[in-house]
């Protein structure tokens, strides 16, 4: 089923490539938001989550006449929001730490930040935050696009690069942990 | 949604109309209701709320202003990085125009392409705003004013203000060494070959030439961008070669446009006598004096047509005499001289304008002023880059 969003996406999309600016800038608007938020995902730092969104969109102005086909908008800047990002971290955390595996303490650390920010809030918060951090970063990944960006699972197989059945899986037991909460 | 039907707490965390209720606080009868329900419904409700407030990625909503200056510095990005992918070619946007004061040569079969050694690529420095003089040797020099030049390998060439001058050039005459001098935009430069002709280069050109021309045979040079030509009487001939047009001149003097971004090349003959022809053709279209001969680079044709020389040529006393033309081609022309990038976001191009602008006491700003008060146009200067809405 096609969305009316992502529809929009499609007609601007098309704009895009054929150089058309108003359908370029309108585009950039109403994905920054989105972008903007996922990469919250990732660290905590605004001015690199901008600068990703803004060479990501830098890079779809360059190269817009080969990028005319494209079939889901929404998934393919996902996943390139997602890869530059990704890179931009890296990159920086080499000059702050040595090896790779510290892109997931940041990871980590930006959910952990602001949950000991509501941790200061509300102290009966115990079980939330136990279950929160069980999830791993991917199911996180997961849950934000599924819950909040109401992505389809072959979207969400698409943009993160797993394929569909581990979308399920991880849907699945992310659930799974999420219910936990009703016991409590 | 049915209230009576069991629902778990992914599928009210999943709830676009509970997110919104959590996260705005808004009023909504339905999840009200739902909480009041039921002790267990209330637990339930509860829990979903402290989950989604701590799991809070969705909260923050970006401001409207934000995201359009964050727009603005994406096009400032995307005029940076086009324009400096293309300036290591130097924009060759240019007009040639050549005085000539001769006549007679002979068209070489055999033209040499050594000359058409691509312009070395300009590298991406700091240096992209000064004056450079390349030298075979892969040496390059800064033309800075008023300052002597001493080229390594003992070539003699005098330096006044705004020129250099190659007519007592010591360069043995069995020697070829060729120079390449690179005007930046906003500057201007000139240049006294060997033969004595005089170039004027402006903003944005290169021009590449041999220290001295052959005894015997044509005088060859190969330009991109603008320059006007004072060609010296010879009986070698004078050629001009570009990307994609060889111009031959037969004692003249004429104006030859050929910017890399247009579709077309252009030469406005003065007075005298100048041929044009297709790289690797043979066959010459003649101009006429007072007329401009204009190439197609898309279907590689010639045609010519009756123009107001001057026009043409003001440029070289620092005036620039714009008639009837739309904004578009006016933004290049400024972005040239005032070295300055142009975002035109101006919808309608079929306004003609007229203006007479003197780039050696007006600023870009009081150009601006100008097209500000008789046009209600609207600007936004950010260093370099301007904005025109």
């Amino acid at each position: 089923m096609i969305s009316n969003r992502d529809l929009e996406d499609a007609i601007h999309w098309s704009g895009m490539t054929k150089s058309d600016h108003d359908a370029f800038s309108a585009l950039f608007k109403n994905y920054f938001n989105d972008l903007h938020n996922f990469g919250k995902l990732f660290t905590n730092e605004n001015e690199l989550i901008s600068d990703s969104i803004q060479d990501l969109f830098l890079d779809f102005w360059i190269k817009r006449k080969k990028l005319n086909k494209v079939l889901n908008v929404k998934a393919f800047i996902y996943t390139a929001f997602r890869n530059k990002l990704l890179k931009k971290i890296k990159k920086r955390s080499k000059y702050i730490f040595k090896n790779d595996k510290n892109i997931h303490k940041d990871f980590y650390s930006s959910v952990e930040q602001s949950i000991i920010k509501k941790e200061i809030k509300d102290e009966k918060n115990i079980k939330v935050r136990s279950i929160i951090s069980n999830l791993n970063p991917k199911q996180r990944e997961v849950i934000f696009l599924k819950f909040y960006k109401g992505f389809t699972n072959d979207e969400i197989s698409k943009t993160l690069n797993i394929n569909y059945q581990s979308v399920k899986n991880i849907l699945y037991r992310s659930k799974q942990y999420i219910k936990k909460l009703e016991e409590s | 949604m049915k209230k009576n039907k069991k629902i778990n707490i992914v599928e009210i965390i999943q709830n676009k109309s509970f997110r919104n209720w959590v996260r705005f606080r808004t009023d909504n009868f339905y999840w009200e209701d739902f909480a009041t329900e039921s002790q267990e419904n209330a637990q339930l409700v509860e829990k979903a709320k402290s989950f989604l407030l701590t799991y809070n990625f969705d909260e923050e909503e970006v401001s409207e202003e934000f995201i359009e200056d964050q727009f603005e510095i994406l096009i400032k990005k995307i005029y940076l990085n086009t324009n400096s992918s293309k300036r290591p070619k130097l924009d060759f946007s240019i007009l040639i125009i050549l005085i000539f004061i001769f006549s007679l040569g002979y068209i070489l079969n055999d033209n040499l392409n050594f000359f058409k050694a691509e312009l070395v690529e300009q590298e991406k420095t700091e240096l992209n705003d000064q004056i450079i003089l390349k030298t075979s040797l892969g040496k390059n020099y800064l033309i800075q004013n008023e300052e002597k030049l001493v080229l390594k390998n003992n070539i003699n060439v005098s330096k006044s203000k705004g020129e250099l001058d190659y007519t007592n050039n010591n360069l043995k005459d069995n020697k070829i060494e060729f120079h390449e001098l690179i005007v930046p935009r906003g500057k201007r430069y000139n240049l006294v070959l060997s033969d004595g002709t005089k170039v004027y280069l402006n903003s944005g050109s290169a021009l590449k030439y041999p220290v001295n021309f052959k005894k015997n045979g044509p005088r060859e040079v190969y330009i991109e961008g603008e320059g006007f030509f004072d060609v010296q009487k010879s009986s070698n001939l004078f050629i001009i070669n570009t990307e994609d047009i060889i111009v031959e001149v037969y004692g003249t003097k004429f104006n030859f446009k050929n910017y890399t971004e247009d579709e077309n090349s252009s030469l406005v003959l003065v007075e005298g006598k100048v041929g044009l022809k297709i790289t690797e053709d043979e066959s010459i279209f003649e101009i006429k004096p007072g007329n401009q001969g204009i190439f197609s680079k898309n279907n590689k044709t010639f045609s010519s047509e009756h123009v107001n020389t001057d026009l043409y040529t003001s440029w070289i006393n620092g005036e620039i005499i714009i008639r009837s033309e739309n904004f578009d081609q006016i933004t290049k022309k400024l972005e040239r001289i005032f070295n300055v990038n142009i975002i035109n976001k101006m919808i309608n191009s079929d306004v003609l304008y007229n203006a007479n602008i003197n780039t050696n006491d007006e600023t870009i700003e009081e150009v601006l002023e100008y097209f500000k008060e008789i046009n209600n146009i609207n600007y936004k200067i950010y260093d370099d880059v301007i904005i025109i809405n």
